[in-house]
């Protein structure tokens, strides 16, 4: 081992961090070398010398003034944090995202209800035949009443009712679908 | 640590108290400033308690909180070197002379009647003014008598790494100390 390798490995000689190769050659090394022997005492010195130094220590008020903010901060994160903390684990999500799903939730169901709209008050829509329809006025169909098959005026029966459209059956049995008036009492004119 | 995770402040004040002492001195040694490193060590304890559930049972809490203390201290270093507009922290101290040449005389050798807080602030200063990398590894080992491995692991360097960095540390003190270095401060 040459001087170069063996000043490489000096600290670690020190603090006995070298495989056992490492050690042989280096001890083989500092035995035959004055200037490496004295290099490594005079490393031993600045190792005592530093771990000598004087300790700082912490004021008196050190831990009251880290627990002093560690509550201040769980104090300012206040409720809002709490809605926000999931807990590891849990299979729950955190509780603002319960919340935001039931507001969607609601906001949903709340638009499906306006929007729904029940049997009985649906518009009056007819389906006719369409022989019925060349010309003829029609009546509309009485909507409380769709227990009762819908009658033409003229008493032809209504195939079928589809929303606000009246499913027509033509002559050559193709359907048509046209668009109805709601609510009205005067005769549909297709 | 466990009942620090759970949310407890008891346990945490214990971890306070426990580590305080250690975690001023790493950063002191590292800025150089004690006013300041006890700002920086509280903002660690405060980042350990925020950031509670991240930590890894698996690994040792010195790491841990060592970890978050030299990146703080860097960060520090960092800022203070923007704020003097210069590229590294040293050059500031160090454009006056060579190795050295902050000492009061360079011919006193170990033998003179210089007091030990005087011989404290000397080896105080000639670890400030060691590069940055080499600084932290020395304070890591032989400030806080951490093994190659953890100093391997705070820094993320291999270990190969570290034995050269603590090595060129203290061949580069042993030159700025000189017959200082011989000195016991005990």
């Amino acid at each position: 081992m040459i001087c170069r390798d063996a000043r490489e490995l000096l600290s670690a000689w020190i603090d006995d961090q070298l495989t056992e190769a490492e050690e042989l050659s280096v001890r083989a090394h500092l035995e035959g070398c004055d200037t490496c022997r004295s290099l490594a005492g005079e490393l031993e010195s600045v190792v005592s010398t530093v771990r000598s130094l004087p300790r700082v220590e912490a004021t008196g008020d050190f831990t009251a003034r880290v627990m002093g903010r560690v509550q201040r901060r769980e104090e300012r994160r206040g409720w809002w944090r709490d809605l926000l903390r999931w807990e590891p684990g849990s299979l729950m999500p955190a509780p603002a995202l319960r919340v935001a799903a039931a507001l969607v939730l609601g906001l949903f169901a709340g638009f499906g209800v306006a929007q729904w709209t029940p049997w009985s008050t649906a518009p009056a829509t007819v389906s006719v035949d369409s022989r019925t329809l060349l010309g003829e006025s029609l009546g509309a169909v009485p909507a409380s009443a769709p227990a009762e098959t819908p009658r033409l005026a003229g008493g032809t029966e209504i195939d079928y009712v589809l929303d606000r459209y009246t499913v027509v059956h033509g002559a050559a049995g193709a359907p048509a679908m046209r668009p109805v008036l709601a609510n009205q009492d005067v005769p549909v004119r297709f | 640590m466990a009942a620090c995770v759970a949310g407890s402040q008891d346990a945490f004040r214990v971890l306070v108290e426990r580590y305080q002492s250690r975690i001023i001195n790493l950063v002191y040694r590292y800025i150089g400033d004690r006013s300041r490193a006890e700002d920086i060590a509280q903002e660690v304890f405060l980042r350990v308690f925020v950031h509670r559930h991240r930590y890894r049972q698996s690994g040792r809490f010195s790491t841990w909180i060592f970890t978050i203390a030299a990146n703080l201290a860097k960060n520090e270093i960092r800022r203070i070197v923007r704020l003097r507009g210069t590229l590294e922290i040293d050059t500031v101290e160090g454009t006056a002379g060579g190795p050295g040449h902050y000492l009061p005389d360079k011919t006193p050798g170990p033998d003179i009647d210089t007091s030990r807080a005087e011989i404290s602030s000397i080896v105080s200063r000639a670890i400030r003014k060691l590069p940055p990398k080499y600084r932290e590894a020395l304070v890591l080992r032989d400030i806080e008598g951490l093994s190659y491995e953890e100093i391997g692991e705070i820094l993320k360097i291999p270990g190969g790494t570290v034995r050269s960095r603590i090595n060129r540390a203290r061949l580069s003190l042993r030159e700025k100390l000189g017959g200082y270095a011989k000195r016991d401060l005990t």
